[in-house]
């Protein structure tokens, strides 16, 4: 059973917790998020879940919001912005498109987190975060399209668009 | 798909990629939260049927947070993780304070022998330089130029860290080390302010500079021919090495032939099958990357024949942002578990994607390639695998032949009746017949003889791994010769010779 957990862990964790900073912005409260949601993983035991990697993405999702909002409420933590930086082709262009990442509303960073890295259908997602399937598409094509506007439109028209 | 939707994967697809460069903090298993929480498992019932019921919960109520309107959010204008590739040492929590982040940046090394291998390193420039192509240029030069000592891969030099560095000159698009770059189209020239000269001695050494040099420039996308010069000539000379062209990876990386652009297209069998995936670079032959399919398609075991309908190509890169070349492999009606993408980083293999193709039946998987070195497909059986190998050794491949390892098997004191040199790779030949001579250090054939792979005329490859016998009490160099004799006339097709020493 515990090597079952092991194969289990060392599998989806790395993936979850970069899901959940990509998500969050906070490391630590991804790492702890993404802990708990193995210990609920856990509990529940693995024969009761199906397409474990969504599940455990949908609750330590809510696991980091959670964290988030009441780190809002004691403190002004996101006020202390980190520098805007010009970064470097490659490196740059994954400084841009996570900083602009940051910038959408929660919702729409863990769609596209969901769909993109993650590789969820529009199904899974609109069953796993409970919204309408119809609007997957359109919540998604949202985001992206904010994505390009923030920044990165000039960045990537040079190397990745073309 | 409409250009909309394509261009919101392309999106997707390399936010995807940024995300799996995060450095995370990976808790081994040992002291995760599961692993060292007491036993739930006697509560069985009661946890299970609770925590159950919890899930289902959580999952509404995270919906439902997610269906609010968002609340007006203060803007947070950068990630505060650093992206960073798995070998460096910056911490995944930089603080967010307004000093310039170390900003690691990839580059080449030479290899002896062998093509360039990349790595990450920090290049310490200004965001200024950086926010233009020509600055990351010059900037990826003086990180080399600086880059004495560190985490070079093993193996691999820094001939660029013995060219000697003039003073910084102004200019908006010069670096810290006299270079001067200029952008046109898939062009970068790149002039060098060298004073006391390139400092590099030897064709080896010229050659590892240049090599490094060009793969460095064409790192920045969209770049793929590199122009060096020196200040006030239109060529530069480097050593006993003229370079007056325009260079790619492809000019520079030592393979004598390139990788095929044909598409292979293979014929076959489609029953349903689940897909997975491994790769490794560098571990069965140096240069050779080799990523592994297999198929699941409910084949009883014991069966040896491969007949799998898929098809490979190796097509310019255009959408990511790492890589030249991308091999991409489709097998219709079959499909992977997994979607993520992988960065991988470690040359010739930059990233794997994994995905759907147009008919959603069919799986594609997609590898980021530096350059576009020779490839090769075989297929082996028990289970069914399809085997993409990716360069190899230069000096050891030609159009048809590729060895991976030849090797004089160990005798004590020497060998007795024969000596056997083991010798292992692939081959597309004509009735699956490898020729096979060795010759003395004077160019006289001591033994010969041939050999059958494991599949021919083809266009897939056939495996061999075999013992070729160089007469008793032989010692010297030899070199071993490796060939496809013509059916028409018997001449010699794709020879390889491999220099060896008989103990």
């Amino acid at each position: 059973m515990t090597e079952r957990w092991r194969e289990v862990y060392e599998r989806e964790y790395p993936r979850l917790v970069r899901a959940l900073l990509a998500i969050g912005r906070d490391p630590a409260a991804a790492e702890d998020a993404a802990q708990e949601a193995f210990v609920k993983a856990h509990r529940t035991g693995l024969e009761n879940i199906e397409k474990l990697p969504g599940w455990l993405l949908v609750v330590g999702t809510r696991e980091v919001f959670r964290k988030a909002k009441r780190a809002r409420r004691e403190d002004e933590v996101w006020a202390s912005l980190p520098p805007r930086d010009d970064g470097f082709d490659t490196t740059a262009d994954r400084i841009d498109l996570l900083a602009a990442l940051g910038e959408l509303p929660d919702r729409q960073r863990a769609i596209v987190v969901a769909r993109y890295y993650y590789g969820l259908s529009y199904d899974e997602i609109a069953d796993h975060f409970d919204i309408k399937s119809g609007t997957v598409g359109a919540t998604l094509h949202q985001a992206i399209e904010r994505l390009r506007q923030i920044q990165l439109a000039g960045r990537l028209a040079r190397g990745a668009i073309r | 798909m409409t250009d909309e939707r394509r261009d919101d994967e392309i999106i997707g697809r390399a936010l995807s990629r940024a995300i799996e460069t995060i450095d995370v903090n990976q808790t081994p298993f040992e002291r995760s939260r599961i692993a060292t929480a007491p036993a739930r498992r006697s509560f069985f019932g009661i946890w299970q049927i609770a925590t159950a019921a919890a899930a289902i919960v959580l999952a509404l109520a995270i919906g439902s947070w997610l269906m609010r309107p968002t609340e007006g959010q203060p803007g947070v204008a950068a990630s505060p993780t650093v992206p960073a590739s798995p070998i460096t040492t910056v911490a995944p929590t930089a603080s967010p304070v307004r000093a310039a982040p170390s900003v690691l940046t990839w580059v080449y090394f030479a290899r002896d022998g062998l093509p360039p291998i990349g790595s990450y390193v920090d290049a310490h420039s200004s965001s200024a330089a950086l926010s233009s192509a020509e600055g990351r240029i010059g900037a990826r030069i003086s990180a080399l130029a600086g880059f004495a000592s560190g985490s070079i891969p093993a193996g691999a030099i820094n001939p660029m860290s013995l060219v000697a560095k003039p003073a910084p000159t102004a200019g908006s698009s010069q670096g810290s080390m006299g270079v001067s770059v200029s952008v046109q189209g898939d062009l970068a020239k790149v002039e060098f302010d060298l004073s006391p000269g390139w400092a590099v001695r030897g064709a080896a050494q010229s050659q590892a500079l240049v090599q490094q040099l060009v793969y460095t420039i064409t790192e920045e996308p969209g770049i793929n021919r590199a122009l060096i010069t020196e200040k006030g000539k239109p060529n530069a000379v480097i050593d006993q090495l003229v370079i007056d062209k325009a260079l790619t990876r492809d000019d520079v990386s030592g393979y004598g032939v390139r990788g095929s652009v044909d598409p292979l297209q293979i014929g076959g069998d489609t029953p349903p099958a689940r897909l997975s995936t491994t790769y490794s670079v560098d571990s069965l032959a140096p240069g050779l990357a080799r990523f592994v399919i297999t198929i699941d398609d409910g084949t009883p075991s014991g069966s040896s024949n491969v007949n799998r309908e898929f098809t490979a190509a190796l097509l310019p890169e255009k959408q990511a942002t790492s890589g030249k070349f991308e091999l991409e492999i489709t097998l219709p009606n079959a499909s992977d578990a997994t979607t993520a993408v992988t960065q991988v980083d470690r040359s010739p293999l930059r990233w794997i994607a994994v995905g759907k193709s147009n008919s959603s039946s069919a799986q594609t998987y997609r590898l980021g390639l530096d350059d576009a070195r020779p490839w090769r497909v075989f297929t082996l059986s028990n289970p069914t695998r399809i085997v993409l190998d990716i360069g190899g050794t230069p000096q050891y491949l030609s159009d048809r032949i590729a060895i991976y390892k030849a090797q004089p098997v160990a005798a004590t004191p020497v060998c007795s009746t024969t000596c056997d040199i083991q010798l292992s790779g692939a081959a597309r030949v004509f009735e699956a017949n490898v020729v096979w001579r060795v010759k003395d250090s004077a160019g006289k054939v001591i033994a010969n003889g041939h050999f059958l792979t494991s599949l021919g005329s083809s266009p897939i490859w056939g495996t061999f791994d075999t013992d070729v016998q160089v007469p008793a009490r032989f010692t010297g160099n030899v070199t071993l010769e490796v060939y496809e004799a013509s059916a028409k006339d018997g001449s010699e097709q794709g020879l390889v010779a491999v220099p060896l020493v008989i103990r």
